[in-house]
């Protein structure tokens, strides 16, 4: 049993932090966000110069060959940082997925990546959002259907896609400029660009079909679950420091409102909050790490995800009175992608539903023996 | 980082479980049946204690120079884990918070007579900080320490002395400075009384869930060699076994393998309908909330446990443990009842009981955690103070 990090990890959180707190002033992102959901393409510049976002990408495409967890401290300070980069659709979700693949198509599209091109991946449809069961088809290798919420899709390159093909899930790549590909605006939350996107007849590469192609969307998914956990501490650290500031200024009744017990010990649940949430998550990174893409680590710290973000998005709202959800003030960002990071790819209580279906068939299989 | 057992630490709690089913035997479990005797004290359980620490098991966490086995403070977790999952009555305030202090503490006298002999399995000792007066606000009490000559003489009532019944010393907090110029916690010295000094006494407290007692002192004279820490010094060994005493409460151990025992009979127990329990929807859905919140109680566990291997364990960060696991248990009983439903508050020996009734003493028992230990506000307290760094109203 061991909790420490490589030291390459904490000089990668470090740099990560640093590069994206100084490009997070708000008065900076206000200016991004005044035309509505932006690429901020400064910054994504700056950390494709570092590196950082190549940081588990092998180093045969261009990255630095670490382990998932040490792409995951990248996305932890994204988490602290709430600015519109790529990072989870063009790496998490896809390249890393892809790297493991030896296709032609795959390794160009990595190679892109770790040089700072976007790829995404299509997770949800409209009224389906189970990657693994999707309602777009695939035949002779052209695809029909709709998927929605698709993050970068206009500025992405390449696009991840399952499809049925027959009674098989299929998994393929689609060049977001191919013909019978429409891309139609969607306006988030979170004000990060987003995409629904239909397909007509359009062509894909084929990557994985049956078996294989089940392994690759489930790493796609568990490795960006994953990656919404880590970006939740970066979040719920956040909002915590951020309420804990304005608390020990902010003075009523001649005293500093932190003073009141009321208020400093629902801030000390957010501690506990986020505390939880770091163990669980931290524990489903290294299964991850370790190369379980199914393990029962991951639905817990998506429950917990959600749990967390939750609360604490509320009581950090709630100590500061009016000034917390004033949009001249920083925290509202950060409660905007709380809720996001909620419930992308499954709430809280779909994971329990998930990890409960799991609980039954390991009682049931221990019982039967 | 690797965040589960080494094959090591797997092996060892395997064989520890082999273990302790020769430890937790018919006999020991009749014997607990006498609710003075539920939490150990009686001659199965001393038998069993002395065979443990002959066997090497005690203080396996414990430094070498201390009389461990110095493997480390992960596997004394283990221990502790897998020894209170077992239903083993195993008495942690002695072995995992008074004797490593004492061990480091205490002086020759002291090590040869007391800590040799908790190793051995033969020693129990019982915390005696509360007073009828003096309870979250602990530096209040009033038990007088008063020197007399090479002796010490002891006036007082403590109250919730758990174990006393059957502990062979207290570990006892006195004043020994009245002086109103000092802070109230500059004027405490430590001691460990023998429960065979003449003065001493003990009368019960039933609880909702345990016996518990309240222990009086009546000029109980012992010589200086009983004392533990400098003249009013004893402070920091309160606090200091206090962060012992916080982990060792909310470890998962606790539960005694409850979960795993209840969703093993929602596995085979069928409905009015012929279904099986772990089947619907709520029942495994409220096991499964258990059973993550459990992963994460664990984690946290074990990170402590790490941690202490590799330095200090930060204070937040073992207050965030303690109130967290102590809520937890609350939750997780009322959950697993409903699983079992009305019949769950069917007594251990009943007609009917399921599952020995441990849900029905355990619901009674799990309140004492929020409290106990240091209440949960005070944790919220160190959280602000020393995790968030929040300005503090008292001084
Ligand atoms: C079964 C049992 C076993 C025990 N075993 C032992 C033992 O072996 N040895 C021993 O020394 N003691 C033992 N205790 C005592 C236990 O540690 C105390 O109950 C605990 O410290 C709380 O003290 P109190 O009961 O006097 O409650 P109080 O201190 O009166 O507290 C009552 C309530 O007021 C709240 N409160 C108090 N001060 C504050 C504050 N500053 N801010 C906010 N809220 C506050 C508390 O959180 C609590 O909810 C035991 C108790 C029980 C019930």
């Amino acid at each position: 049993m061991d909790f420490a990090y490589p030291e390459t990890h904490g000089d990668i959180q470090n740099l990560a932090n640093q590069i994206f707190s100084d490009h997070c002033a708000p008065d900076r992102l206000k200016k991004l966000e005044a035309k509505g959901p932006y690429l901020d393409s400064e910054l994504w510049g700056k950390v494709v110069e570092s590196g950082l976002h190549a940081a588990s990408l092998p180093e045969s495409a261009g990255g630095m060959g670490l382990d998932f967890a040490a792409s995951m401290m990248v996305v932890e300070a994204l988490g602290q940082a709430v600015v519109n980069v790529p990072l989870v659709p063009s790496i998490i979700s896809t390249a890393l997925p892809l790297a493991t693949l030896d296709v032609a198509e795959a390794k160009k599209a990595v190679e892109q990546a770790a040089a700072g091109d976007i790829l995404t991946t299509a997770h949800i449809e409209p009224g389906n959002e189970d990657p693994l069961n999707p309602s777009t088809t695939v035949s002779n290798g052209q695809l029909n259907g709709v998927k929605h919420c698709v993050p970068y899709a206009a500025e992405a390159k390449w696009m991840l896609v399952s499809a049925m093909s027959g009674d098989a899930l299929w998994v393929g790549l689609v060049d977001t400029h191919a013909d019978g590909v429409s891309i139609a605006a969607q306006d988030a939350t979170t004000g990060e660009p987003q995409y629904e996107v239909t397909f007509s007849n359009a062509k894909a590469h084929t990557l994985a079909t049956g078996k294989a192609a089940v392994a690759l969307m489930q790493k796609s998914i568990a490795m960006t679950t994953a990656a919404y956990c880590n970006m939740a501490v970066g979040v719920c650290t956040k909002m915590t420091r951020i309420a804990c500031d304005y608390t020990s200024q902010r003075q009523q009744f001649g005293v500093a409102i932190a003073t009141f017990q009321a208020v400093a010990h629902r801030l000390a649940d957010c501690f506990i909050d986020t505390e939880c949430l770091k163990i669980i998550t931290l524990k489903a990174t290294n299964d991850i790490s370790e190369g379980d893409d199914n393990a029962a680590s991951l639905s817990m710290a998506k429950i917990w995800c959600g749990d967390a973000l939750h609360r604490i998005s509320q009581a950090t709202q709630h100590v500061h009175g009016g000034a917390g959800i004033d949009r001249d003030y920083h925290l509202w960002r950060y409660c905007l992608w709380a809720k996001f990071l909620e419930l992308a790819l499954g709430s809280s209580r779909t994971h329990l539903v998930a990890l409960a279906d799991r609980l039954q068939a390991d009682y049931l299989a221990e019982s039967a023996r | 980082m690797h965040i589960a057992y080494t094959d090591e630490q797997q092996a060892l709690k395997t064989r520890l479980e082999t273990y302790l089913q020769s430890i937790v035997t018919e006999e020991l479990l009749n014997e607990m049946k006498d609710p003075n005797l539920m939490e150990g004290g009686g001659p199965v359980f001393r038998a069993a204690m002395k065979k443990m620490g002959a066997d090497g098991w005690l203080g396996l966490g414990w430094p070498k120079e201390l009389g461990g086995a110095g493997i480390g403070p992960v596997e004394q977790h283990i221990f502790a884990e897998t020894i209170m999952a077992s239903g083993f009555p195993y008495p942690f305030l002695t072995i995992d918070t008074i004797g490593p202090m004492l061990a480091q503490h205490a002086n020759g006298f002291i090590q040869e007579t007391v800590v040799k002999e908790i190793l051995k399995g033969n020693v129990f000792i019982s915390v005696g900080y509360s007073e009828p007066n003096a309870g979250t606000d602990l530096a209040s009490l009033q038990t007088r320490a008063v020197k007399d000559g090479d002796d010490w003489v002891i006036n007082g009532q403590k109250i919730w002395t758990s174990l006393g019944q059957f502990a062979d010393y207290i570990w006892l907090a006195a004043r020994t400075n009245t002086d109103p110029a000092i802070k109230k916690h500059k004027g405490i010295t430590m001691f460990l009384v023998p429960t065979s000094s003449k003065g001493y006494s003990c009368t019960p407290i039933h609880t909702l869930g345990v016996r518990t007692n309240a222990t009086y002192y009546e000029d109980v004279r012992i010589p200086d060699k009983y004392r533990v820490s400098e003249v009013d010094a004893g402070w920091g060994l309160i606090t200091g076994q206090l962060n012992r005493e916080r982990l060792s409460i909310v470890n998962p151990g606790m539960m005694g393998g409850i979960f795993e025992q209840v969703c093993a009979w929602a596995a085979e127990t069928k409905d009015r309908n012929g279904e099986l329990l772990i089947t619907q929807p709520w029942v495994k859905e409220n096991l499964a909330r258990v059973q993550a919140d459990l992963e994460v109680l664990k984690l946290l566990c074990w990170k402590q446990a790490w941690a202490m291997q590799n330095g200090n364990p930060g204070m937040a960060d073992s207050s965030a443990a303690k109130v967290y696991g102590s809520e937890f248990f609350v939750e997780c009983y009322r959950r697993l009842l409903e699983v079992v439903g009305q019949a769950g508050t069917l007594k251990r020996d009943s007609k009917g009981a399921i599952l020995r009734g441990k849900l029905e003493h355990r619901y009674r028992s799990g309140s004492v955690l929020t409290f106990g230990g240091g209440t949960n506000e005070i944790q919220r307290e160190i959280i602000a103070g020393a995790g968030l760094w929040l300005p503090r109203a008292r001084p």
